[in-house]
């Protein structure tokens, strides 16, 4: 399947799929990658589509958020809805992404 | 501790081929079924969804090591009670017991996170019991969910 993103000057926006499982993950996931190798440095996951998330997605974004901080990146969440957002919480991993309202909200923080 | 319940008769089956792009097919029968009986919430219906996610994928990764063409039979049933849904997942692969999985740390920060664990940590949250049996042909998964 096809990830699509969106580009704000170099920020790259990557738009969640709406189920964001297992096998959604590996687009996901080569796109990030392929984006990362490109040389982008400022990626925001876009969740506002998104309304069902798997532990594939969770590795996905953890991987992805590794390699970018190594770089001295950065990975921001945005418009996460109710349900995503607990199993974030059960995984305790809110407290490691950052996460915004709106991916406009996400831009003025990568500004 | 959930008082005891009779299982209903009643089940509901879809056999599906050991390929990723089922997720969704599986996770629309069960929410489809839960549905049409009238069980539980919004929410209970996302929270065994996201169980069932879990234990397919494990499935389709260990048991049948990735490959497509393995048949998994999904059945569910509403207890009596209406206060239980159980799905049941039966598969021909190699033998993998969830329940022997370590948790993860889910305090650890992001550098220490491993890659797995994860999934059975999520189906063990989001349903109350989950039973695993092998008997060296098939490989059989319960899973309990206690509705809201």
């Amino acid at each position: 399947m096809s990830v699509e993103v969106k580009t704000v000057g170099e920020v790259k926006i990557i738009l969640v799929p709406k189920r964001f499982d297992a096998y959604t993950a590996s687009s996901v996931e080569a796109e990030l990658t392929r984006l990362i190798n490109e040389g982008a440095r400022k990626i925001i996951c876009d969740f506002g589509e998104t309304e069902y998330l798997a532990s594939a997605g969770l590795r996905v974004l953890i991987t992805a958020s590794k390699s970018l901080n190594r770089a001295g990146g950065k990975l921001l969440l945005c418009s996460v809805k109710p349900y995503v957002q607990e199993v974030f919480e059960i995984s305790g991993l809110n407290k490691i992404f950052k996460m915004y309202g709106s991916a406009d909200a996400a831009l003025q923080e990568l500004k | 501790m959930a008082e005891p319940d009779k299982s209903s008769n009643e089940w509901f089956e879809l056999q599906i081929d050991s390929d990723l792009k089922n997720l969704e097919v599986a996770a629309e029968f069960v929410a489809k079924t839960m549905r049409r009986l009238g069980a539980g919430s919004v929410k209970d219906v996302f929270d065994v969804q996201l169980a069932l996610d879990e234990a397919l994928t494990n499935v389709i990764e260990h048991a049948y090591e990735g490959q497509q063409g393995g048949k998994i039979i999904i059945r569910c049933a509403l207890s009596d009670s209406k206060k239980e849904f159980t799905v049941k997942l039966v598969d021909y692969g190699k033998p993998f017991d969830p329940k022997a999985v370590a948790a993860p740390d889910t305090e650890a920060a992001l550098e220490d996170r491993r890659r797995g664990g994860l999934g059975i940590f999520f189906m063990k949250h989001y349903i109350q019991t989950v039973k695993y049996a092998a008997n060296g042909k098939e490989n059989e998964l319960t899973m309990t969910k206690l509705l809201s």
